[in-house]
């Protein structure tokens, strides 16, 4: 909303006359784009509002509710703020962390017009004691997450709770659309729609290149007419890359950055208030620690924001940013989303943006004030990264933003919303699939898997058909319901674990708790090991069941541990921009300062091996001590690289039946074996290797071959409630039954290989990890372009980097063999070692 | 590469099972730890369905084990129960077949501390159940890792495993033996059990299970991790 005194007529803004009044005292003018989805509301329609953040998209979607029931209580003695509304609107919202922020923007009108509502959020956060009591009388404004929504329908009297329910609103949709927490609200959109067939469903999302889609999703049951509503934006983005002295102090590869320091703290200086964004946790921490040493007079007025930071730490950091007491707030995505900080000057982005729409999305944190110019300063920690920023930047003006594409039925999303249903009012197996049927997801889940699902759920499937103790649903009264409530209780410690690691509360010696931390970045650290959590030095003193103690060390020392969150991939369309950017150079075009500052490098790599066009894909082949490497380069993010790496090393392991390791980066991927690659300059022969026939079938192949699929059936299983992940302060119950979901799966291979739970963790590694949408693109791209075998001497400025990285890390990388074929030939290695070990001591 | 590999430790002549047991000829005894009975039943109590099936495959290996030893002492080192939530019909009744079927063998469990949340053996299982250590010879046959002077110390509840790597995959995990200058720690017997990866001492010995046999692994092949992923354990010695 922009704040000017033009006078608003009554007629054109479809609002209640007290609320107009309201936007009157405030200054405010409606955007076009508020008062179509004002209208829209009013109608009766279910919507979408597409617009950035900082244009008042949350009013769009607020006001029209507010103002329905100003109209139908028109009398304002009979309000009485001691008997409020009755639930009336759930406002749904991705991170807690927002929780806060929105209830405050919605309580303000509400507050304003003293209308008799209450506005209470339920998170994870809430108090058990609120939450005990919003089970008797929801509040008549509900902010909370899906998983706490999903927790809810756990109960038995929801129904009734919800029963005045008008509106929905899902607030940051994109940010669900792409994954199982929006396929879970899917889930639950769909049975509230169930009981109350007229309740209104809205959106808010930011830019994203699907939206009709976005909009389908979220109201695919509804019986509304629909309607998107895109606000205008000419916001005029600023992308600025900071740039070093000099190319040669640049690395090729890795993300040390720190290099860029004296730039960094200059340009914080020249702004009042700056968010820097990192890609990681780890980098955050790093960039904290480094400001501040930089400039000590800093120290109290730098914050970190990270999701790990416990909730009061956060809240403060926001409330402070809010008010423009702290000059620069170093955060990771947990400040991607939410409600507007309107002090924010400018915003500084570490390392590469990952996607077009990221990069945008991060940059509109800034310059909120109208026509003012939001501006990104881009910090490369490495040489690539220059022509990633100069390709976004393209990518940008050309309108090329990412898509973002729902899961496909979900079985494990969907075990655990049949059992949590179980748990609360019960449901008719018939009319409960035809339910699950309407959300989008599921439009194409079959009869055949809805039997399995009921199956499993009930009796724990063919393989316990037998066992006749197991029964987890049963149907008294023709309602399929949860057979004890201790089942229940424990059903509902598990929901709201969709896509969450495992956390560890971290406790200081001595009291008080700091945050948490993922368990797979503890279990790396032995007793006595020091890392860096919230800018402070902790060492580690004992882990026990949940909660590690820790406490302040007395010296730094160690290197910083990297920790989760950096798995997300360049998109497609930012791979087919420095694709774009790449020709160019092989052109002897460079354009933009970035593109100039890597000229050096792309330079050396032309002359050790080619710099690819865009009708090219560079194939470099190379030997070394540690065998016969062949690195590709698709430029297609390390997922796809995943795939066809696994892909074509199974493929040659099968013409050639030999070891190959694969290690792949955003770029490319690297194939390595000890033996020669007999394919290597044969391109006819390489030309076969990225056929698309067989695709799925060699795909699920070479995944068993690689374990991918027991990787991911850590996730499912999690989600489908195989096993209890618990939390801080979880009851003991849970201690006998915590295992591994790698133990799960060998046993549900070898004992229940049908399961459609396995099904999905090969699926889910074909469609989700290795993107195999974009894999079968890749490979038709492929096809039609130039392969070009290119023998190096020494390993090229694009190949060094997949070398690095295989270097270390031990988990970047695949085998093309069999477990049990890589164990009989280490097992062979072996016994060779032991009889040389013998011949040298006898 | 065999199923069965012969060494000597404490002056007697052991063979270690691609089973994951050890027979001690001189006595005829077939040692196992943690065979965690129940635990599958333990997981279905709690809603979650874990398919039918490792019971009956742990007891046909067992009885395997047992006759291609003929072995005419068993013993167990601990964790022979899961949790009392495990001991349902289903699995007291696969058991009690058992033991009526190997009427001839004497049985020892000296408890572990799965063994504690569980119920005892029922007596006519015929079971000598012991709450402490039991000394046999030169071993000492226990549940947690532990020293005692002039033993050699026979332990489970580690579930020991080991990493294995080359240069061109990721690394491998398979369960061991790991035996040490006094004590040894035996693998997990059970099928549904899971195992922690150990950080061998120099001039540890550490034997491998790979594809049902067992290997020595030779310490070059252990190189240490450049970074560490998995949860390392260092072992901790209890007093006695």
């Amino acid at each position: 909303m922009s704040s000017s005194a033009s006078k608003i007529s009554t007629t054109s803004v479809p609002l209640h006359p007290l609320l107009i009044k309201w936007l009157r005292r405030k200054r405010w003018t409606p955007f076009e784009f508020q008062t179509q989805a004002w209208q829209a509301y009013a109608d009766g329609l279910d919507g979408l509002v597409n617009a950035p953040t900082g244009m008042g998209k949350t009013y769009s979607v607020w006001l029209g509710p507010l103002s329905e029931w100003l109209y139908e209580h028109p009398d304002t003695s009979t309000w009485n703020l001691k008997e409020p509304a009755p639930a009336q609107a759930l406002w749904i919202t991705p991170l807690r962390a927002l929780a806060n922020d929105t209830l405050s923007a919605l309580s303000a009108p509400v507050e304003s017009l003293g209308m008799p509502w209450t506005l209470e959020k339920r998170t994870g956060d809430t108090s058990a004691s609120r939450k005990a009591r919003q089970r008797t009388r929801l509040p008549s404004t509900l902010v909370t997450t899906p998983e706490s929504l999903s927790l809810l329908l756990s109960y038995d009297n929801t129904r009734e709770l919800l029963g005045s329910l008008k509106t929905i609103v899902v607030d940051e949709w994109h940010e669900l659309l792409g994954n199982k927490r929006g396929t879970q609200t899917e889930l639950a959109l769909a049975r509230i729609r169930t009981w109350l067939p007229d309740v209104r469903i809205w959106g808010l999302s930011a830019t994203l290149g699907n939206l009709d889609l976005a909009l389908d999703v979220l109201t695919a049951s509804s019986h509304h007419n629909k309607t998107l509503i895109k606000a205008d934006n000419n916001k005029i983005i600023d992308i600025v890359t900071l740039l070093p002295e000099s190319i040669e102090k640049f690395p090729w590869s890795g993300h040390i950055g720190l290099k860029l320091l004296p730039q960094v703290v200059d340009t914080v200086s020249a702004a009042k208030t700056t968010l820097l964004f990192t890609n990681t946790r780890s980098q955050a921490e790093l960039w904290y620690q480094s400001i501040k040493n930089a400039e000590p007079r800093w120290a109290k007025k730098m914050a970190i924001h990270h999701g790990s930071l416990d909730r009061e730490v956060r809240e403060t950091v926001e409330s402070n940013l809010r008010s423009g007491k702290v000059r620069c707030v170093v955060c990771t995505s947990s400040l991607d989303l939410g409600v507007d900080f309107p002090t924010v000057d400018q915003v500084i982005q570490i390392g590469s943006p990952k996607g077009v729409a990221r990069l945008l999305q991060r940059a509109g944190r800034s310059g909120h004030q109208p026509g003012g110019i939001s501006r990104i300063f881009c910090v490369p920690t490495n040489a690539f990264e220059l022509v990633e920023y100069s390709a976004t930047r393209d990518a940008a003006n050309a309108g090329e933003i990412e898509v973002r594409v729902p899961p496909e039925r979900p079985i494990d999303v969907l075990t655990q919303h049949v059992v949590t249903l179980a748990s609360g009012e019960g449901f008719d197996s018939d009319q409960l699939y035809n339910e699950v049927k309407s959300a989008w997801s599921y439009r194409n889940l079959t009869t055949v898997e809805w039997a399995w699902v009921m199956d499993f759920v009930s009796q724990g499937g063919q393989a316990l058909r037998a066992y006749e103790q197991y029964k987890k649903l049963h149907r008294p009264n023709d309602r399929w319901v949860i057979s004890t409530d201790r089942l229940a209780k424990l059903h509902r410690l598990n929901i709201g674990t969709i896509m969450s690691d495992i956390n560890i509360s971290l406790r200081l010696q001595g009291g008080g708790t700091l945050g948490s931390i993922e368990e797979n970045f503890l279990a790396k650290m032995k007793i006595g090991d020091c890392f860096i959590f919230a800018g402070r030095y902790l060492e580690l003193v004992r882990l026990r069941e949940l909660t590690a103690t820790v406490r302040f060390a007395e010296k730094p020392k160690g290197a910083l541990p990297t920790w989760g969150g950096s798995r997300m991939p360049i998109t497609s369309q930012l791979g087919q921009a420095v694709r774009n950017k790449l020709d160019d150079a092989r052109r002897g075009l460079f354009v933009g300062p970035e593109m100039e500052m890597v000229q050096p490098i792309l330079e050396i790599q032309s002359r050790w091996s080619l710099v690819p066009a865009a009708d090219e894909l560079l194939i470099e082949t190379v030997r070394s001590r540690e065998g016969y490497h062949v690195f590709i380069f698709p430029f297609e993010g390390h997922f796809v690289h995943e795939g066809l790496g696994a892909l074509i090393a199974w493929r040659i392991s099968r013409l050639q039946p030999r070891t190959i390791g694969v290690t792949m980066n955003d770029y490319g991927f690297e194939l390595l074996s000890h033996e020669p690659i007999d394919l290597q300059l044969k391109p006819e022969a390489w030309r076969k290797m990225f056929t698309s026939d067989g695709l799925l079938d060699d795909l699920i192949e070479s995944i068993n071959a690689t374990e991918l699929a027991r990787r991911q059936f850590r996730e499912v299983a999690r989600v489908a409630g195989l096993i209890f992940t618990g939390y801080p302060g979880a009851p003991k119950m849970a201690r006998q039954v915590q295992s591994s979901t790698g133990l799960l799966f060998d046993v549900f291979n070898k004992y229940d290989p049908e399961n459609l739970l396995l099904d999905q963790a090969r699926r889910e590694v074909i469609e989700r990890q290795m993107e195999v949408v974009r894999l079968s693109e890749t490979l038709a791209r492929i096809k039609t372009i130039k392969l070009c075998l290119t023998p190096t001497t020494r390993f090229s400025p694009l190949a060094f980097p997949l070398w690095a990285s295989r270097m270390s890390s031990s988990t970047a990388h695949l085998s093309s063999e069999s477990y049990g074929d890589r164990i009989k030939r280490m097992v062979a290695q072996l016994e060779d070692i032991a009889e040389e070990e013998m011949a040298r001591n006898e | 590469m065999s199923e069965r590999l012969s060494c000597q430790w404490a002056g007697e002549n052991l063979e270690l099972l691609g089973d994951r047991a050890v027979y001690w000829p001189r006595k005829e005894t077939l040692i196992i730890a943690d065979p965690h009975f129940g635990k599958p039943s333990a997981y279905r109590n709690a809603g979650i369905p874990v398919p039918i099936g490792t019971t009956a495959d742990d007891l046909l290996r067992l009885n395997n084990i047992l006759l291609s030893t003929a072995a005419k002492r068993l013993v167990v080192l601990g964790d022979f129960f899961h949790h009392r939530t495990g001991q349902c019909d289903h699995t007291m009744t696969a058991l009690a077949q058992w033991r009526r079927s190997s009427t001839g063998l004497e049985v020892l469990i000296v408890m572990g501390n799965h063994d504690r949340s569980s119920d005892p053996p029922p007596l006519e299982w015929n079971v000598d159940y012991q709450r402490n250590p039991v000394e046999d010879g030169p071993f000492l046959f226990c549940h947690e890792p532990c020293r005692k002077a002039n033993l050699f110390v026979l332990s489970g509840h580690i579930h020991p495993a080991v990493t294995l790597r080359d240069t061109i995959g990721p690394p491998l995990r398979v369960p061991c033996f790991l035996f040490s200058e006094d004590h040894a720690l035996l693998p997990a017997f059970g099928g549904f059990t899971g195992t922690a990866t150990v950080r061998p001492q120099p001039g540890d010995q550490v034997y491998g299970i790979a594809n049902g046999s067992v290997i020595r692994i030779p310490s070059q092949a252990r190189r240490p991790e450049r970074t560490g992923r998995e949860t390392k354990i260092s072992i901790k010695f209890r007093k006695t």
